[in-house]
C-alpha cells in the first residue's frame, strides 16, 4: 500500500530525515512512534506531499506520489489531522461531506450517493446524532471522530493519523484505537503517528520507531517495544512490565504506595475518593 | 428532522428567484425616492418604455426621462454592482484567510486605489482619468503585496496577511504626501473621493462594473464547494485534492478585479466587505456556495439603501462611506453581542 524508500529530508542545513525506508500493507495498522523532535510530522508531511523530500521515493499503491496531481492523490490517501478549530460553523455532516471532494464531479455538488456515503461514515464511527451539530461546538473527542469519519467518507486505501490520541481522554482514546483497529480490519492501511508507547503495544499491528539518528525498528510491537527499546529512546526514565502477557510501559523511578490522595473541600460534587 | 425542515424553508426564502424579486423591488424603492417626487407607477413606465417601448416613449414627460434614466437608474445600478463586488470579494477574504475579521481592502486594494485616484486628482495633465488610474493601483498594490510575501511555491496567508498591511501602509503614507502638496481644490477633491459616493455614475461605468461583477460572481458562486474546502486549511484543502495555491490565486484575483474596479468606480466605501458576509452566513449557515449569491443580494440591497440615505436625508449629499459606516457599525455591534458564536463558531 505504502512504500517509503530512502527517504531523506531537511529544514535547510537540519537534517531531520536520513533514510528512511519502509511498507505498510493492505489492512495493517501501523503506528509511527518516537520522542518528539524526531521528524515524525516531517515524515509524514513528506508523505503527503506537503514536503518535498531531498531524495528518496513515497509510491503508494505503487504509483510515485510526486506524479500525482492533488485530487488523484486525495483519491489514494486521506489525512486526519489534530482536532483543530474551524473559522466557519460548518456542522458535523457538512464536514464529512468534504471527504467526498476528490470523488465530486467539476461543479462540485454532492448527490445521493455522496450524501449516503457521509452517512454511513458517521454511523461507523457513531456520531450520526451529531449531524447538526456545529463542529465547532463539540469536544475534542467528538472533533476527532468528525475528521476520522471524513477520511473515511474519501473511500481511501490509506489513512494517516497526526496524534489521533493527543486531545482525548483515557476511554476516548481506547474507543478510537479500537474504531481505528475495526477500520483496518476492513481492508485499510492506517498509519497513525503516536507519542504513546502503550498506544503501540496494546492496539497496532505494527510500528515504526523513530529517533534521532534514523529508522530505529519496523515491526510488530510485540517485538519492538522492548525494555532495550525504551532504554535507547528514553534513557532509563521507562520500565517495561508484562502484566497477564500485555505489556505496559510505565516510569523507571516509581513511587509506589506513598501518594496521599487529598479531597478538597470545593471538590466535593463529581469526585469520590474511597 | 426539524433541522432538514428549516433548511428546506430556508432554501426556499432564499432561492435565487426570491433573492432577485427581494432586489429588484428594494431598487424599485429606491428610484422612487428622491427630492423630486415621481410616483411609483410613472417609475416602472419610464423604465418600460426604455426597455421594451411600451408604453410610447414619447408619452413620457422629458423630466422623467432624465431623472429616473439618466440620473436615479444608472446610479441605483452602480450601487448595486458596488454591492455584489465588495461584499463578494469579502466573503472570497474571509474564506481563503480562514479569517471572518478580514475584508476586501486587507491586501491594499484600498490604499492603491487612494494613491492612484490621488495621482489623478493632483496632476490631471500626466494621467488619464482618476477612476482608471485608482483601478491600475488598486490591483497593483494587491499584486505587490502578493509578490512580497511569496516564499517558493507557497504563499503562507499570515505573510500574505502582512505583507497587505505593508503595502497599505506605503500607499497610504504616499496619499499623505500628495494632500500634503495639493491645491485646496484637489485636496477637497481627493477628501470627497475617500468617502465614496455614486455622484458620477453614469451608463458607462455602470456597464464595465456590471460585468466585472457578474463574472467574479460567477466564478466564484461555482467555487463555493472549493472555498469551504480551503477555509479547512492548506494541508487539509490540499489533502482533500483541491491544489490550495492554484485555488487561492484564482480567487484572491477575482476578488481583486471586483474590489479594484468597485473601489475606482465609487471611491472607498467601508465596512460592506466586511459586514455583509456576516449577515449572509447568520442567514444561510456556512457553505459558501449558499452564502455567495445571498451576500452579492444583501450587498447590493445594502448599498442601494445607503445610498438613498446619502442622497435624501439632508439637501446637500452626504459621502455614501460615511452612511455605510454609521449604520454597518451598530448592525455588525449588535450581531456580534447577540449572536457572535455563530460567525466566528465559538
Amino acid at each position: 500500500m505504502l512504500t517509503v524508500n530512502d527517504l531523506t529530508f531537511s529544514y535547510g542545513r537540519q537534517r531531520v530525515l536520513k533514510n528512511i525506508s519502509f511498507q505498510i500493507r493492505k489492512g495493517e495498522l501501523c503506528a509511527l512512534f518516537g520522542p518528539n523532535g524526531t521528524g515524525k510530522t516531517t515524515l509524514f508531511k513528506c508523505c503527503l506531499k506537503f514536503l518535498v523530500p531531498d531524495s528518496g521515493t513515497v509510491r503508494i499503491n505503487g504509483k510515485d506520489i510526486r506524479r500525482l496531481p492533488p485530487r488523484q492523490m486525495a483519491r489514494l490517501v486521506a489525512y486526519v489531522p489534530q482536532a483543530h478549530h474551524c473559522a466557519f460553523p460548518f456542522t458535523v455532516s457538512q464536514m464529512v461531506l468534504m471527504g467526498r471532494t476528490p470523488h465530486l464531479n467539476r461543479f462540485f455538488t454532492p448527490g445521493a450517493k455522496d450524501r449516503k456515503v457521509a452517512d454511513q461514515a458517521m454511523q461507523t464511527l457513531g456520531i450520526s446524532h451529531l449531524s447538526d451539530t456545529a463542529y465547532n461546538r463539540l469536544s475534542g473527542g467528538q472533533q476527532q471522530m468528525v475528521l476520522i469519519a471524513r477520511a473515511i467518507a474519501q473511500q481511501t486505501g490509506l489513512i494517516f493519523l497526526d496524534e489521533p490520541a493527543a486531545a482525548l481522554d483515557f476511554k476516548n482514546q481506547i474507543t478510537l484505537w479500537q474504531t481505528l483497529q475495526a477500520i483496518a480490519e476492513q481492508g485499510t492501511a492506517i498509519l497513525a503517528c503516536t507519542h504513546d508507547p502503550n498506544h503501540v503495544s496494546w492496539f497496532c499491528h505494527s510500528t515504526v520507531v523513530l529517533d534521532r539518528s534514523g529508522l530505529l525498528a519496523k515491526g510488530p510491537p510485540g517485538q519492538v517495544m522492548t525494555q532495550e527499546m525504551m532504554d535507547r529512546i528514553y534513557g532509563d526514565a521507562c520500565r517495561v512490565w508484562n502484566i497477564n502477557g500485555l505489556k505496559i510501559m510505565v516510569p523507571g523511578t516509581m513511587d509506589t504506595g506513598t501518594t496521599n490522595i487529598v479531597a478538597f473541600p470545593g471538590n466535593r460534587k463529581g469526585i469520590h475518593h474511597k | 428532522m426539524n433541522c432538514e425542515n428549516t433548511e428546506k424553508l430556508h432554501k426556499s426564502i432564499l432561492g435565487p428567484g426570491a433573492l432577485i424579486l427581494a432586489l429588484a423591488a428594494a431598487g424599485l424603492c429606491c428610484i422612487q425616492a428622491g427630492t423630486c417626487q415621481v410616483p411609483f407607477s410613472m417609475v416602472v413606465k419610464t423604465i418600460l418604455s426604455h426597455l421594451v417601448h411600451w408604453p410610447d416613449p414619447a408619452t413620457i414627460p422629458a423630466l422623467n426621462h432624465t431623472i429616473i434614466w439618466d440620473i436615479r437608474l444608472p446610479r441605483t445600478l452602480l450601487a448595486m454592482a458596488a454591492g455584489v463586488c465588495l461584499s463578494v470579494s469579502g466573503v472570497v477574504f474571509q474564506g481563503c484567510f480562514r479569517n471572518p475579521l478580514v475584508e476586501p481592502y486587507v491586501l491594499g486594494a484600498s490604499s492603491g486605489a487612494a494613491f492612484g485616484a490621488a495621482l489623478g486628482i493632483v496632476f490631471p495633465i500626466f494621467f488619464l482619468s482618476v477612476q482608471i488610474m485608482a483601478f491600475i493601483f488598486s490591483a497593483l498594490a494587491v499584486a505587490m503585496a502578493y509578490t512580497l510575501a511569496r516564499t517558493g511555491p507557497d504563499t503562507p496567508v499570515v505573510t500574505l496577511v502582512l505583507s497587505g498591511i505593508i503595502t497599505g501602509s506605503v500607499f497610504a503614507a504616499l496619499v499623505g504626501l500628495l494632500k500634503y502638496l495639493a491645491q485646496d481644490t484637489a485636496l477637497r477633491e481627493i477628501v470627497f473621493w475617500l468617502m465614496g459616493g455614486f455622484y458620477y455614475a453614469g451608463w458607462q461605468e455602470v456597464r464595465i462594473l456590471f460585468a466585472v461583477a457578474a463574472l467574479g460572481l460567477g466564478i466564484i458562486r461555482i467555487s463555493g464547494w472549493k472555498l469551504n474546502v480551503l477555509s479547512m486549511g492548506e494541508e487539509e484543502a490540499k489533502s482533500l485534492g483541491i491544489n490550495p495555491g492554484t485555488t487561492q490565486f484564482i480567487l484572491i484575483s477575482l476578488a481583486t478585479l471586483m474590489t479594484a474596479a468597485a473601489v475606482s468606480a465609487t471611491g472607498i466605501i467601508a465596512w460592506v466587505g466586511l459586514m455583509i458576509p456576516h449577515a449572509a452566513r447568520l442567514m444561510t449557515g456556512p457553505d459558501h456556495r449558499r452564502v455567495v449569491p445571498v451576500s452579492a443580494v444583501l450587498g447590493a440591497i445594502y448599498l442601494i439603501v445607503c445610498d438613498t440615505l446619502a442622497r435624501t436625508l439632508t439637501t446637500a449629499e452626504i459621502p455614501i462611506g460615511i452612511i455605510t459606516s454609521l449604520v454597518g457599525a451598530p448592525y455588525l455591534f449588535y450581531l456580534v453581542r447577540t449572536r457572535g458564536g455563530q460567525i466566528v463558531g465559538r
